[in-house]
């Protein structure tokens, strides 16, 4: 909804209002950025940005996603957290960068890898699918308003590709309807272990295919 | 059957979908020491696209009270939007004086060594806050993102995000603006001072190096 009031100011060139819808969507996202940089990790399982850095790259990354905010194009909200997430990650890789250094006494390697300009990001080829998929979708396939809504987003896409019907199933009640794991239980008439392993394995799976293309 | 990181990365999910505001910290430290380094993965996994909370005002207020949130909200709107702080923070990451920012600086624009000096004055002046960024040209901003390794349009839109909707703000509040009767006199030894500044004689005839801080994008 904000990013929406975000664009209809920008597209009339009403540059406060846009401003104050973008401020908004980054309060709004301030902890998801938070936690984002402490689960960071440089390598999988390896090491994350020492605790005494975490206040400073949070802080780096929140004041660049708030610098973003004159020039966002992106209409999807998952476009969104996908820069959001590359943000994080460009500050919490920039803030290894200093840690290597230290270490080293060099560069380090991330310095090697690191291109500025660079636009690319984790879901880059998912979105692209996704956005393929849309296209192809007749709006006709989708009769109730609010799936249709739902569908069209990005973490549905994603979810609808999990083979898994249960896992499927138990990650549209926490995305869509937000329901509570005993909610989902109670709904699906399983355990609350079944909702806990369902929703974990199928979380994996999501985030596997968000980030490899989708199968 | 489930697993305790399967339970807790649970819990965190409806304590993050409620609004509670949950630490990854809080979490993780409930598993055992070797699924600690799983449930990350499994947390960053959900907080990628994990649906932004319904935040009470409460909870609102508190994010707003964070100190990084109350000083960009206080930046934005200042004369010189968030770049003086930005600028700030990725000079101390790097470690670096402003006098060494601008002697890659200096490098990056392919100007010569000796305007080095003259370019750390308009650097702090822009960490200060004292320069409108709205005059700076591009190349300088391209030039500080290679410096600093960050994108130059995060830097320029820093730079804009106060900047200008001050500047509409301003406008728009100034029929409201009404002097007070002394004004003139309060006023008057300012604009004396500036005027003795503008007739007296530079310091050198205008370079690039000012053509580049004050020429405008």
């Amino acid at each position: 909804m904000l990013l929406r009031c975000y664009h209809a100011a920008m597209s009339r060139g009403d540059q406060p209002a846009a401003a104050d819808a973008w401020e908004q969507l980054s309060v709004n996202n301030f902890d998801r950025i938070q936690q984002t940089v402490k689960l960071f990790r440089f390598s999988a399982g390896g090491r994350g940005i020492p605790d005494h850095e975490w206040g400073s790259a949070v802080s780096e990354a929140y004041i660049r996603l708030r610098g973003m905010g004159t020039h966002f194009r992106k209409q999807e909200v998952e476009a969104y957290y996908a820069a959001l997430v590359q943000c994080v990650q460009n500050s919490c890789k920039d803030f290894g960068r200093k840690e290597f250094r230290h270490i080293k006494r060099s560069a380090g390697s991330l310095d090697q890898r690191f291109d500025p300009e660079s636009e690319t990001g984790p879901y880059d080829a998912a979105l692209v699918s996704w956005e393929a998929a849309r296209r192809e979708q007749s709006a006709d396939d989708i009769v109730d308003e609010l799936h249709k809504e739902w569908a069209e987003t990005f973490v549905a896409w994603g979810i609808s590709q999990i083979k898994n019907d249960k896992h499927r199933k138990v990650l549209e009640l926490t995305y869509i309807e937000k329901l509570e794991a005993d909610e989902i239980a109670e709904r699906l008439g399983i355990s609350m272990d079944n909702v806990y392993a369902r929703r974990s394995r199928g979380l994996r799976e999501v985030g596997k295919i968000l980030r490899e293309h989708g199968s | 059957m489930s697993t305790v990181r399967e339970q807790v990365l649970s819990e965190f999910i409806d304590a993050w979908n409620a609004g509670h505001r949950p630490d990854v910290d809080d979490y993780i430290a409930r598993v055992p020491a070797d699924e600690q380094g799983e449930l990350a993965e499994d947390l960053l996994e959900f907080m990628a696209f994990a649906p932004t909370p319904a935040y009470s005002e409460e909870a609102l207020a508190a994010i707003r009270a964070e100190p990084v949130v109350a000083e960009t909200l206080s930046a934005a709107a200042g004369r010189s939007g968030l770049l003086p702080t930005l600028l700030g923070r990725l000079r101390e990451r790097f470690g670096m004086t402003t006098d060494d920012v601008a002697g890659q600086l200096v490098g990056e624009l392919g100007l010569p060594e000796d305007r080095t000096p003259k370019t750390a004055g308009y650097l702090e002046r822009l960490e200060q806050g004292n320069l409108e960024p709205a005059r700076v040209s591009r190349k300088v901003f391209e030039a500080l993102g290679k410096v600093f390794r960050v994108p130059a349009n995060e830097l320029e839109g820093a730079a804009d995000v106060g900047g200008r909707s001050a500047i509409v703000r301003a406008r728009a509040a100034a029929p409201v603006f009404r002097a007070d009767e002394d004004a003139a006199a309060a006023a008057g030894r300012h604009l004396e001072v500036i005027a003795d500044a503008l007739a007296a004689p530079g310091a050198g005839p205008r370079d690039e190096v000012d053509d580049l801080f004050l020429g405008g994008r």
